[in-house]
């Protein structure tokens, strides 16, 4: 499966110059900062910093921005645990126990796990693309739009049964975000939802969504508190604790590999992996766990199946790039613009012809992960001092980094404007007990899903039986199947189950 | 009877939110029929969209059920509404000063805008002496329009940071 020579090859590249062992750990530097400024995303970072990459070679111009996409990967993963908002998708599922145990006092602890996990699940995902990057690439090609159609969906209901005991508020949530989501011009170009407003041709921007729903329910809340952690003695910074976070993460070796292996597959699927491989691990945790209800309270288990998963998606979508040519998303986008700038078209032909430079990419990856330690406990150490910092003067800096952020992502008013009204919206959902998970999702890959839809439908000679007539597609089906139908009635059965066996029920009287 | 004597219980929010996601739904689905040019621009908004407006319309039958307007006893102090301003209103307050501030940014510029916002916002969050206040607005407000303009490269409309940054 690895080719000897090449590999050779690959190390002789990575240690016979200077080079990458100056752009990586600058990179990852890079991508801890903007990762943990919220609203200013990695995709950001990297596209800022492109145009540096055509005074270096190939790979090392590869590495430097695989190092931020990794800094800022972890990065998301600090506004996440400390504040509630997590700059990109991928880091969502890290704020449903990320948080809780911040506030808890146990932020230290929190950053040391999600450190662990980031660091391990990257190294795994890589792992996995040197010995697996032709099969992958081989199972990723077979994937057609019925089963893409179907994992989206899969996706979808899976968030929406983690809104425990609302999971029909999930799917409406869902719903309602998978028609803001194709808002916009259709591919025969008719114009829909717009409004007139040529800004909406391309939808809504899903980036300043995302943080507006998400940042949104918990910064209006924290307007009625001084400090993110209202306990003083709780509120403190210790290096000892972040490291003893980051050894008690490895208690839980298959937690994170199963994360890690999660988000190396799904991250693998164009257009998908970053946004749900997070929170699929987490959901897939969280109902293997006889503990399900320490879930979103504070279980480190939650941030470890967030951040490993997270993290391995950036080799999956690596898989995609190198194999396919294809970006899964937009930090991936912007890789694809360095391949162009150096005349280098990724895909099977190149797999083939340039195994070397794809096991340097791999192997310089690798040495990240360990870089990411060294680097990322003393930044952690500067990055906590934030919850010492008054509400007062945290909230207005947040709020306005986020707009503007918006503002620079998008390029015009759309940003900020989508991102208020998000963030109003987010709020309301949350009061009323919505999943502002299952909306994200829904806007994220609303159009994917029609897209999908439709190409099946053609497939089909414009009959969509064929989503019910291939092995993997029927599968996938039947997956949701049982989401929906455990999701919906799982709480009858338990309190049938538990009445006839005289055990008290939660909440009642 | 004064409007102040009528107390509105009951889930009057949820039900105002499924109004609104019964609207945008109903409007979209049917914006998106009356621009498609035939069944494929409607394979998905379609059944999303009916599925949706179905799911919806029965979970506002169930919640309109448990509406009741009252009569009350008008309370004419309002002193414990004053003590909790913060508690009751602050949320509120930032999502209007989110909004203003947004609507704002474009007509006086960048600068001035999250010059004001945060000071705002400060105040709401009981910040009173003034030259902190002041200070902190004006350091926010320099540092981020630099790197918006100086290190992102943003078009960013400003007021006062252009001219002083050129």
């Amino acid at each position: 499966m690895i080719d000897g020579t090449a590999f050779a090859d690959a190390l002789v590249f990575l240690f016979s110059s200077w080079e990458p062992w100056v752009v990586v750990p600058l990179g990852l530097l890079i991508g801890l900062l903007f990762g943990t400024l919220p609203g200013v995303s990695v995709t950001i970072a990297m596209a800022v910093f492109l145009p540096f990459t055509l005074y270096m070679d190939f790979g090392s111009a590869i590495l430097f921005l695989t190092a931020i996409f990794t800094g800022g990967g972890f990065g998301g993963a600090v506004p996440a645990i400390l504040v509630n908002v997590p700059g990109t998708p991928s880091a969502v599922a890290t704020t449903f126990d990320g948080y809780p145990m911040a506030q808890a006092g146990r932020h230290n602890e929190a950053l040391g796990i999600a450190l662990v996990a980031s660091t391990i699940g990257m190294a795994l995902s890589y792992v996995v693309l040197l010995f697996l990057i032709e099969p992958i690439a081989k199972f990723v090609l077979r994937l057609g739009p019925p089963e893409l159609f179907f994992i989206a969906v899969c996706g979808l209901f899976l968030i929406a049964a983690l809104s425990r005991g609302a999971f029909l508020k999930g799917v409406i949530s869902g719903l309602v975000g998978i028609l803001a989501g194709t808002i916009g011009m259709t591919a025969t170009g008719s114009v829909r939802g717009t409004m007139g407003s040529m800004y909406l041709l391309d939808g809504f921007p899903s980036t300043p969504v995302v943080i507006g729903l998400f940042a949104a329910s918990e910064l209006f809340v924290l307007v009625r508190s001084q400090y993110i952690i209202q306990d003083e003695s709780l509120r403190k910074v210790d290096i000892r604790e972040i490291f003893a976070g980051f050894m008690s993460g490895f208690r839980y070796p298959m937690v994170i590999f199963r994360g890690s292996m999660i988000g190396a597959v799904i991250g693998a699927v164009p257009g998908i992996g970053s946004a749900i491989s997070n929170l699929v691990s987490y959901a897939y945790q969280r109902s293997r766990d006889r503990d399900k209800d320490s879930y979103g309270r504070g279980n480190p288990k939650g941030v470890i199946a967030a951040e490993s998963a997270n993290s391995s998606s950036e080799g999956g979508s690596m898989v995609t790039l190198l194999a396919l040519g294809l970006p899964g998303g937009g930090n991936t986008a912007v890789m694809l613009g360095a391949f162009a700038m150096h005349n280098v078209v990724p895909g099977p032909r190149f797999i083939a012809d340039h195994k070397d430079v794809v096991y340097s990419i791999v192997l310089g990856n690798l040495a990240q992960a360990l870089l990411l330690v060294v680097i990322g406990l003393p930044f952690l150490r500067l990055a906590v001092s934030v919850i010492k910092v008054p509400l007062r003067f945290l909230l207005p800096v947040i709020l306005i980094l986020t707009t503007l952020g918006s503002y620079a992502l998008v390029g015009n008013m759309m940003g900020p404007i989508t991102l208020a009204g998000a963030a109003i919206l987010g709020a309301i959902l949350k009061r009323y007990g919505y999943s502002a998970v299952a909306m994200v999702i829904g806007v994220l890959l609303g159009s994917m899903m029609e897209g999908e839809l439709v190409r099946s439908w053609q497939m089909g000679g414009r009959d969509l039986t064929i989503l019910f007539q291939r092995p993997m597609s029927l599968a996938l089906f039947a997956i949701i199947v049982i989401v929906v139908v455990w999701s919906l009635f799982s709480d009858r059965l338990m309190r049938i189950w538990a009445s006839r066996r005289g055990v008290p029920q939660e909440g009642a009287g | 009877m004064k409007p102040t004597d009528l107390r509105f219980e009951g889930p009057w929010g949820h039900c105002a939110l499924l109004l609104a996601f019964i609207t945008f739904t109903a409007w979209y689905t049917l914006d998106a029929s009356t621009a498609s040019s035939g069944y494929r621009d409607l394979l998905l908004i379609g059944p999303v969209g009916a599925i949706a407006l179905l799911l919806c319309a029965g979970l506002l039958v169930r919640e309109a059920l448990r509406l009741r307007i009252r009569r009350a006893p008008a309370d004419g102090s309002g002193a414990g509404r004053q003590a909790g301003f913060l508690q009751e209103y602050g949320a509120p307050a930032v999502m209007a000063a989110l909004a203003i501030y947004v609507i704002l940014m474009p007509f006086i510029g960048f600068d001035t805008a999250t010059f004001l916002f945060t000071a705002g916002l400060m105040v709401i969050q009981g910040e009173r002496k003034a030259w902190v206040i002041l200070v902190f607005s004006t350091v926010v407000t320099v540092l981020v329009m630099l790197v918006m303009l100086k290190v992102l490269s943003v078009d960013t409309p400003t007021l006062v940071m252009e001219h002083l940054v050129d």
